[in-house]
């Protein structure tokens, strides 16, 4: 059953129901339109049903990878919160205590007061520590081999292709669902530097594939071609290519 | 006041959450920020307050990715925000797990997969597409949209309306709760 709107809905209030729903609103129309949607059936759902299409927007963004160490930064991340030793054993009560306050909501968060199991024990509090001295171990490992620059390769060919800069000036070539060059071919990369002359860089008989690139890819360009083998010069057409700033 | 013990957080519970949504909540925070580092920090930021929110990974209850994806938009628009003009608010530790959610319903990932999204977007004139980006991607007001496209506020506002009504038919969001108006 459609939502019904009151007396004094408009146009302009499905409009800001839209600018609520994206959390764009301020001020005094804000204000206005919370007034009205308090008693507008129409503008609740409308608000609620923007949010659900926007809520499936996200989706919209392409999927990505972070850094190889990311993950191992938020781990010991998380173990060194779980060895830190409780500041306090006992939250002293308030003074006075608000009668306002019992009326709040329970928070899903752990009340300050509480020792969890695995803050008490000190079997529990070795086994974390070994593991963040582990972590820290392979983030600086790691270090030097965090991205700094992904560059998309854009061109005509279905698929996708990126340049991944990593702090140490090394770069990969990192190539997903684009289809296979076909039985002798390859895919080669190419860098050309300023100087307009192509430079191989590298090869792979595959379209998913991560292969290192010869050379400094900064401040060139690096574009693939379809080659029969390993060739020296670029066979026309150029497939994909980005411009490498950093 | 006696102690307790309180639901022990596993590490395994955040890789499980992490392993599941890692790729498209980096995804989301660099189509926002723009920028590896940043997208990194505000991802890392929500990954660890779902965590301490206790909430565990259930691959049956789809809304967990819609859940995530909304604190990394939230927390990118932040970031994104206090570049221009304002510091950044902490992460409420506390924020409502998916089963508790009034705003985003739960089936809102379950049977849209990326491509139908980026479909749906597409689908758009460009014009709404280009407002509906800016708002939501890039946090920006009607009025800052209005100054950035040197257009009239009013035809700002009309193109996010038309935009959001095209999105809810290609997502196939319940459209008969507002047909008869």
């Amino acid at each position: 059953m459609p939502a019904t709107p009151v007396d004094d809905h408009t146009e302009e209030f499905e409009q800001l129901a839209g600018l609520s729903a994206l959390d764009v609103l301020e001020g005094e129309e804000r204000t206005r339109f919370e007034q009205h949607a308090a008693g507008c059936e129409r503008c609740q759902v409308m608000v609620r049903l923007d949010r659900e299409a926007l809520a499936r927007l996200s989706l919209a963004a392409p999927e990505m990878d972070p850094s190889p160490d990311f993950k191992a930064r938020l781990m010991q991340r998380a173990a060194l919160e779980l060895a830190q030793p409780p500041t306090s054993a006992v939250a002293e009560p308030p003074p006075h205590p608000d009668p306002t306050e019992i009326r709040q909501p329970i928070p899903i968060r752990r009340p300050p007061n509480v020792i969890p199991l695995w803050r008490s024990s000190p079997w529990a509090r070795a086994i974390a520590a070994l593991l963040v001295v582990g972590l820290v171990t392979v983030g600086a490992y790691s270090y030097e081999n965090q991205p700094i620059a992904t560059y998309e390769l854009n061109g005509s060919t279905s698929g996708t292709a990126r340049v991944v800069v990593r702090r140490s000036g090394t770069a990969v070539l990192e190539m997903h669902g684009v289809a296979d060059p076909g039985p002798g071919f390859l895919y080669e990369a190419w860098i050309i530097g300023p100087d307009g002359k192509p430079k191989p860089a590298a090869t792979t008989v595959s379209g998913s594939a991560t292969v290192p690139l010869t050379g400094d890819v900064r401040g060139t360009t690096v574009a693939i071609t379809r080659e029969l083998g390993r060739s020296d010069v670029p066979t026309p057409p150029i497939l994909m290519k980005t411009e490498v700033t950093s | 006041v006696t102690a307790t013990p309180a639901p022990q957080p596993e590490l395994a519970q955040l890789e499980a959450l992490y392993d599941a949504h890692h790729r498209q909540a980096i995804g989301l925070a660099y189509r926002i920020l723009g920028n590896l580092g940043d997208a990194e920090e505000a991802v890392q930021e929500v990954f660890l307050s779902a965590w301490r929110a206790g909430h565990t990974y259930d691959p049956a209850r789809g809304s967990t990715h819609t859940w995530i994806l909304s604190m990394v938009r939230n927390r990118s628009i932040d970031v994104l925000r206090a570049r221009r003009r304002r510091p950044v608010q902490p992460l409420a530790e506390g924020v409502d797990p998916p089963d508790a959610m009034s705003d985003v319903p739960a089936e809102a990932a379950s049977n849209v997969d990326a491509e139908s999204a980026r479909q749906a977007l597409n689908s758009l004139p460009p014009e709404q597409k280009q407002a509906i980006e800016l708002a939501y991607f890039g946090g920006l007001s009607h009025s800052e949209i209005a100054a950035q496209l040197a257009a009239p506020i009013g035809t700002v506002k009309g193109r996010i309306r038309l935009g959001l009504d095209h999105l809810r038919v290609a997502m196939g969001v319940q459209q008969d709760l507002l047909s008869a108006s």
